[in-house]
């Protein structure tokens, strides 16, 4: 597949709640438009419950919008499809396959015993290309539940990009890993997005995250979830292996300058005040 | 010392294996002694030898014969209850709308007592197979629907969404997400059923039978041969318990991957 240019023109989401035994309506995001170039790497920061998987599962197609609508190269999203790779925070390999057949599961509903060799070989092909893309040569023959985090992690990354989709959305997929897993997990997907040409928007609570893997920084305020402001990673200083240098003066003032805008845009900002306020309760 | 007492704990598997024995052996133990105390009359509980003499007879007549039959039925009602069954509940624990259709009648039906269909079985379907099979039927049907559609249900939704990010159809989810997943789960309701089955064939055979397990208990029951109705009863527990146990070991070589 080509291309992978993401559209999202005037998001609205909103869900109904139960607040005080009473429905209302909560709106989620709140005129969302972003316009992400094929084969660019986004990132999605934002302060808990802002929106970020809500907007995610917009473009899986997981989610209806309210009001809106978002297209891939041209084709207006309505419902899941292949053409879009989703990794979650929680595992989804299906428990009950092996790690070889989940990555291959996709592959193995669209070729019928009948059809082609050439179009077989091709899908076990790029699958075995994955496998070792990811470093789960030793695992492909074990269940889900025999790997650790970290691996299951690759498996599902693995086998979301094995039908090459347009589109890549992960969301906090290392969020339940172990600090050192996750540096681990930094490197091999850095790699894997510097090979693979695909579109990704990636969300993430860890700035340092989206600033070592992305492209582009989206900041999404809370309560309704807009698009606060956008960062671009293009001016920071990298290694001759193109990862971003940490330990430079332009990371930590780019690293503060985002976190300065999630402060200021997540309503529920613990201030001085409201800290007073409950230190009085608490006597 | 080993701890034997901790929540949980696993014991040692010679322990596990004495204590299983044990089970069995100290309630017989209790039986033989109350018999040496003669405090009731043989009619009301015969001892242990006498039982074994009343088996060793009923081998010599036609033990295997009544065996034979009464599982054929057991079986028979059973695996027809789990065909119709098992599609049903996947349905009733998949589709709202057939939820909404037939998951109130099926637990209506399912709390009347099986040995109150009998006259109506005996009307509609006769005498013959069908009527015992059908009775077996009763029994485990409608729980076999509503067991295999709560687990169906148990399926996390994030199973059912991936398997449509990677394009599958309604069909695919079905059979590879839904089934596939569920099946140790239903494998189990199934287990668990068939030993539900064993326990409606005395009832099954209260409709105009002449051979089986069942029928030689109430026979028995009707010229007082006390013996003969532990032996039977002890038949049907024992040949319950091997189909258990085989499922066990069916279920443990099937779902590899649900054990970790
Ligand atoms: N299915 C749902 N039903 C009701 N409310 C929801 C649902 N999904 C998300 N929300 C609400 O929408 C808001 C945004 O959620 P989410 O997108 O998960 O935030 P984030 O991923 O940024 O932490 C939260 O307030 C959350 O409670
Ligand atoms: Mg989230």
């Amino acid at each position: 597949m080509s291309a992978g240019a993401v559209d999202i023109s005037h998001i609205f989401k909103s869900f109904r709640i139960k607040e005080r035994k009473k429905l209302v309506i909560r709106p989620v995001l709140d005129d969302i438009n972003l316009s992400i170039r094929p084969g660019e790497k986004v990132m999605i920061v934002g302060a808990s419950g802002c929106g970020k998987s809500t907007l995610l599962r917009l473009v899986a197609g997981l989610e209806q919008a309210a009001a809106g609508s978002i297209s891939i190269d041209g084709d207006v999203v309505n419902g899941p499809g292949a053409d879009r790779g989703v990794v979650f925070q929680q595992s989804t390999l299906f428990p009950w396959m092996t790690v070889w057949n989940n990555i291959i599961f996709s592959r193995r509903l669209r070729i019928s015993l009948n059809s082609r060799d050439e179009q077989v070989s091709r899908a076990v092909y790029r699958s075995n290309a994955l496998v070792t893309l990811m470093g789960l040569e030793q695992s492909v023959e074990s269940y889900p539940n025999q790997l650790s985090g970290g691996m299951q992690q690759r498996a599902n990354i693995a086998r979301a990009l094995v039908s090459s989709p347009k589109v890549l959305l992960m969301d906090e997929p290392f969020g339940a890993l172990d600090a050192q897993t996750r540096e681990t997990m930094h490197k091999v997907v850095s790699h894997l997005f510097s090979v693979e040409k695909t579109t990704v928007m990636f969300v993430t609570h860890d700035v340092e995250e989206a600033i070592v893997l992305g492209d582009k920084i989206i900041v999404l305020s809370a309560n309704p979830g807009r698009v606060d402001s956008v960062f671009t990673t293009e001016s920071l200083k990298r290694d001759e292996d193109g990862i971003v240098i940490k330990n430079d003066s332009l990371f930590f003032d780019f690293k503060e300058q985002i976190l300065s805008r999630i402060r200021e845009t997540n309503t529920l900002r613990v201030t001085a005040d409201l800290l007073q306020r409950v230190a009085k309760t608490l006597v | 010392m080993i701890a034997l007492t901790n929540i949980r704990d696993s014991i040692p598997r010679w322990v596990y294996i004495s204590f299983s024995i044990a089970g069995f052996i100290i309630p017989l133990a209790v039986w033989q002694i109350i018999c040496n105390m003669h405090i009731f009359s043989a009619l009301f509980l015969p001892s242990p030898e006498r039982v074994f003499k009343s088996f060793e007879r009923w081998t010599a007549s036609n033990l295997w014969e009544d065996t034979y039959i009464s599982a054929y039925r057991v079986v028979s009602g059973f695996l027809l209850a789990a065909a119709i069954g098992v599609p049903i509940g996947i349905y009733i624990g998949t589709f709202k709308m057939v939820e909404a259709m037939l998951q109130p009648i099926n637990d209506f039906i399912r709390y009347m007592p099986a040995s109150a269909f009998i006259p109506l079985v005996l009307l509609w379907i006769g005498i013959g197979e069908s009527a015992k099979i059908s009775i077996i039927f009763i029994g485990v049907f409608f729980q076999i629907v509503v067991m295999v559609a709560d687990a169906v249900r148990n399926i996390p939704q994030k199973y059912i969404e991936a398997a449509y990010t990677m394009g599958a159809n309604k069909g695919e989810v079905l059979n590879h997400v839904i089934f596939k997943g569920a099946a140790p789960d239903i494998f189990n309701i199934l287990r668990v059923n068939m030993g539900w089955a064993w326990t409606y064939l005395v009832i099954a055979e209260m409709v105009a039978a002449d051979r089986g397990l069942g029928f030689a208990v109430l026979q028995a029951q009707r010229f007082m041969d006390t013996p003969k109705i532990f032996v039977g009863i002890i038949i049907i527990g024992i040949l319950g318990l091997l189909f258990d146990l085989s499922f066990r070991i069916m279920h443990r070589i099937f779902f590899v991957w649900s054990y970790k």
